[in-house]
């Protein structure tokens, strides 16, 4: 296969994940299918947006990147060490002592709780992003998929009769073997009885 | 063998689909038998207002008779017929009244075939909505052969086109596709019936170069030719192609050309060339990566078959039967049916010049096979002498 040229791309342009399709993709030149071709299309386009749905990922021009994971630092706890002389040393001290009162709320700002809720607000985002997305995508097409609905509930409509007609015939066809069943049993039996009666006439007859 | 060509509108200054395939035909068929062309006064396919004389004119030595329309189509009223056709319970008599509001009305042209049944052996209608298509191949049922130019409208599940559909003598089809629909609905399978399509003309030399020098168009591009229309899928395009741009990075450009009703996207690698002329076209086609066709409802795409002729590939909407059945058949094309499949199959096609040329060669052997103006008016000739199908 001819090595495909690299895209040329702006520096100041951030780059995108791109993956080559070449390796992905398998084309049998020899045997050259369109079908096949697409099926492993489909399969390759399914398995890429498998993950992209999956993750949080910010929509381009959107969010931030999100955070690493982990809690973030906690914010550092007063010494209790002597305070260092010089006027620097004086102002931190005074610092110090002035944040005392909100040590606490930083630290709670600072737990996995935080975390998690900074977490749940990007899924959203980009659950929010996606929905955007499927709407932008049905745009043109909501008639039609208002037609197809439409028409999905008539079929479902027929189906359940068709169903219930099923039903209905299948259990008439049960009774109706079962009848079929119990004429067998009494044909046989008649059967045997004429057998026997045909044997005790042939015994007599030649006699 | 006099054959009268019945078509909606008629003239070397319209492009539409229906009428050009129309066209082309009758000024082929020109060569087995006089040839005559039926139509309206009409050029504008919104109001259908007289806009030809009416009476006779001769153009590329076919005589074309031209009738009045009685009224020009109300648009207001026509979509309210539509709206409500579509969408409630109705009698046959409201999908008449549907019919007469969407045009072009001539009942002068439906006198006229009454009257000169006689004069003619066959009588070819082109486009199976319109007026005169419904009520010509009822005046004359045993000599019409119904073109039908179908697509997966809406409106061909009303019911007076069932029964139109059960009516002709014999069917010209686009497409197998086409073919099955119209079957699956109407249930015509005892009519006669072939796929035939339409061929094209081929001009004698065509030049990439010459395209890239005249409109400036450099670096790889892919082409889309036709209207540039909402209903053509050109609105999915423009994000596909935008979005394929940011994912990839690719310098392909999108190179538009047709007449516009979609603003199209203010985007360096989106260009724009309007309305070109047919040499233009045919050297943008030479000079294009492959053929993108975005469009949900083909009857058959004759710009496809034009890429194809061209050993050029195409990457079709895979939500059009007909546009994925052709991929198929020919195995000339891709498909897709959404932003990852266009996404892939695209990147797969630029990335691999060996896979763009081999589709192209299937491309070009599939248009020889079924597609030159010889195997096109020896199929009309089968269906016209009945030992077609």
């Amino acid at each position: 296969m001819t090595e495909r040229p690299k895209p040329e791309v702006p520096m100041d342009k951030p780059q995108p994940d791109v993956r080559d399709i070449l390796d992905v993709i398998d084309v049998d030149y020899e045997n050259l299918d369109v079908s096949v071709l697409m099926d492993r299309i489909q399969k390759a386009a399914a398995a890429a947006s498998a993950p992209e749905q999956g993750a949080a990922a910010a929509p381009p021009g959107g969010l931030p990147p999100a955070p690493p994971a982990g809690p973030p630092p906690a914010p550092p706890a007063p010494e209790a060490g002597p305070v260092p002389s010089g006027t620097k040393s004086k102002l931190q001290g005074k610092m110090v002592r002035l944040l005392t009162p909100f040590f606490p709320l930083m630290r709670l700002l600072g737990l996995p709780l935080h975390q998690e809720l900074r977490e749940t607000q990007q899924s959203l985002h980009a659950t929010n992003v996606r929905i955007d997305g499927i709407v932008r995508e049905l745009g043109g097409n909501l008639d039609q998929a208002r037609r197809d609905l439409n028409k999905s509930q008539e079929y479902i409509k027929l189906l359940h009769n068709l169903s219930h007609n099923l039903i209905l015939t299948a259990t008439t066809q049960k009774i109706e073997l079962d009848m079929l069943k119990s004429k067998v049993r009494v044909l046989e039996k008649e059967l045997e009885f004429a057998q026997k009666r045909e044997r005790a006439l042939e015994e007599q007859v030649l006699k | 063998m006099t054959l009268a060509f019945v078509v909606q509108r008629y003239g070397l200054d319209i492009n539409g689909g229906a009428e050009l395939h129309c066209r082309w035909v009758a000024e082929h068929m020109r060569a087995h038998g006089p040839v005559e062309v039926l139509t309206t006064c009409a050029h504008d396919y919104i109001t259908w207002a007289d806009h030809y004389a009416p009476g006779t004119e001769t153009i590329n030595d076919i005589l074309v008779r031209r009738f009045r329309v009685s009224r020009p189509r109300d648009v207001l009223e026509f979509s309210r017929i539509q709206a409500r056709i579509l969408t409630t319970e109705h009698k046959l008599e409201d999908e008449i009244a549907w019919l007469e509001a969407e045009g072009p009305t001539s009942p002068e042209l439906i006198a006229y075939i009454r009257e000169h049944e006689a004069d003619y052996d066959h009588f070819l209608f082109f486009s199976y909505r319109y007026y005169q298509s419904y009520w010509g191949v009822r005046t004359v049922p045993r000599k019409s052969i119904l073109v039908p130019t179908a697509e997966h409208d809406p409106v061909i599940h009303l019911k007076l086109f069932k029964d139109l559909f059960r009516l002709p003598r014999a069917f010209i089809y686009n497409s197998e596709e086409e073919r099955d629909m119209i079957q699956t609905l109407s249930g015509n399978r005892n009519i006669p019936g072939m796929v035939v399509g339409v061929g094209t003309v081929l001009p004698a030399e065509h030049s990439a170069e010459r395209f890239r020098a005249k409109h400036g168009v450099s670096g790889p591009f892919i082409l889309y030719l036709g209207r540039i229309d909402a209903n053509k899928g050109c609105a999915h395009l423009f994000d596909y192609f935008l979005q394929f741009k940011r994912d990839t990075n690719s310098p392909v450009k999108l190179v538009l050309i047709g007449a516009t009703v979609l603003p199209i996207p203010d985007h360096p690698d989106v260009r724009y060339l309007g309305f070109l002329p047919e040499q233009d076209k045919f050297d943008a086609l030479e000079g294009a990566e492959l053929l993108v066709m975005p469009s949900f409802y083909e009857s058959l795409s004759m710009v496809t078959l034009e890429a194809w002729a061209l050993g050029r590939p195409v990457l079709a909407n895979a939500h059009c039967d007909v546009l994925k059945g052709q991929c198929r058949r020919s195995n000339a094309g891709l498909t897709y049916a959404n932003y990852g499949e266009f996404r892939d199959a695209l990147d797969l096609l630029l990335g691999a010049p060996r896979l763009r040329e081999a589709l192209g060669r299937n491309g070009r052997a599939y248009f020889q096979a079924r597609y030159t103006w010889d195997i096109i008016e020896r199929k009309y000739l089968a269906v016209l002498n009945g030992t077609g199908a």
